[in-house]
């Protein structure tokens, strides 16, 4: 479901979110609980991924983690590109390691970390199982 | 393959709500997640 909220007509809704800027996005779980917010302008495509990885968090959170895996390694597969890939690819890493329990998991997902994006926070989040 | 949750036609025409406590209403109803969009451009 989509609700729009226009600055000049609704103010009070801005400060009720705590939307701070246009355009700002949240994604909301069924009991109204924020669960994902961008902030700011992105091309279509960042866009659409930073979307997916809303939805993928709500699966995430109920810890239905055989569910959220491949909406992770969907996300990594389709918007490898994108700047969310590498928190993707991360999380598909712990919802696999969650079902699973196998640690050579969590392993695998830090050395593809490693190696496909070096740079980003999520690698360094994950060198504590290299 | 996992489907793309929001599909991959850009052309999809969105039903925009402009209540918030009813769109929150309809969403809990319906099980669904609610996307808020804050916009300040001209109507």
């Amino acid at each position: 479901l989509q609700l729009n909220i226009h600055d000049a007509a609704q103010r009070l809704a801005f400060r009720r979110f705590n939307a701070l800027w246009t355009p700002t996005v949240i994604i909301l779980d069924p009991a109204g609980n924020e669960r994902w917010r961008v902030e700011g302008f992105l091309p279509r495509r960042e866009f659409h991924a930073q979307l997916e990885m809303g939805l993928a968090r709500i699966v995430a959170i109920r810890k239905r983690w055989a569910d959220a895996e491949p909406l992770y390694a969907h996300i990594v597969e389709t918007f490898g590109d994108t700047h969310v890939a590498a928190e993707a690819l991360y999380w598909r890493g712990i919802s696999a390691y969650q079902v699973t329990r196998e640690h050579a998991t969590l392993e695998r997902m830090a050395i593809e970390l490693t190696s496909r994006f070096p740079q980003s926070e999520w690698a360094l989040k994950a060198s504590v199982w290299v | 393959m996992p489907r793309l949750l929001f599909g991959d036609n850009t052309g999809m025409a969105l039903q925009w709500r402009h209540e918030p406590d009813a769109a929150l209403a309809e969403a809990k109803d319906q099980s669904k997640p609610l996307l808020i969009d804050f916009s300040a451009a001209p109507t």
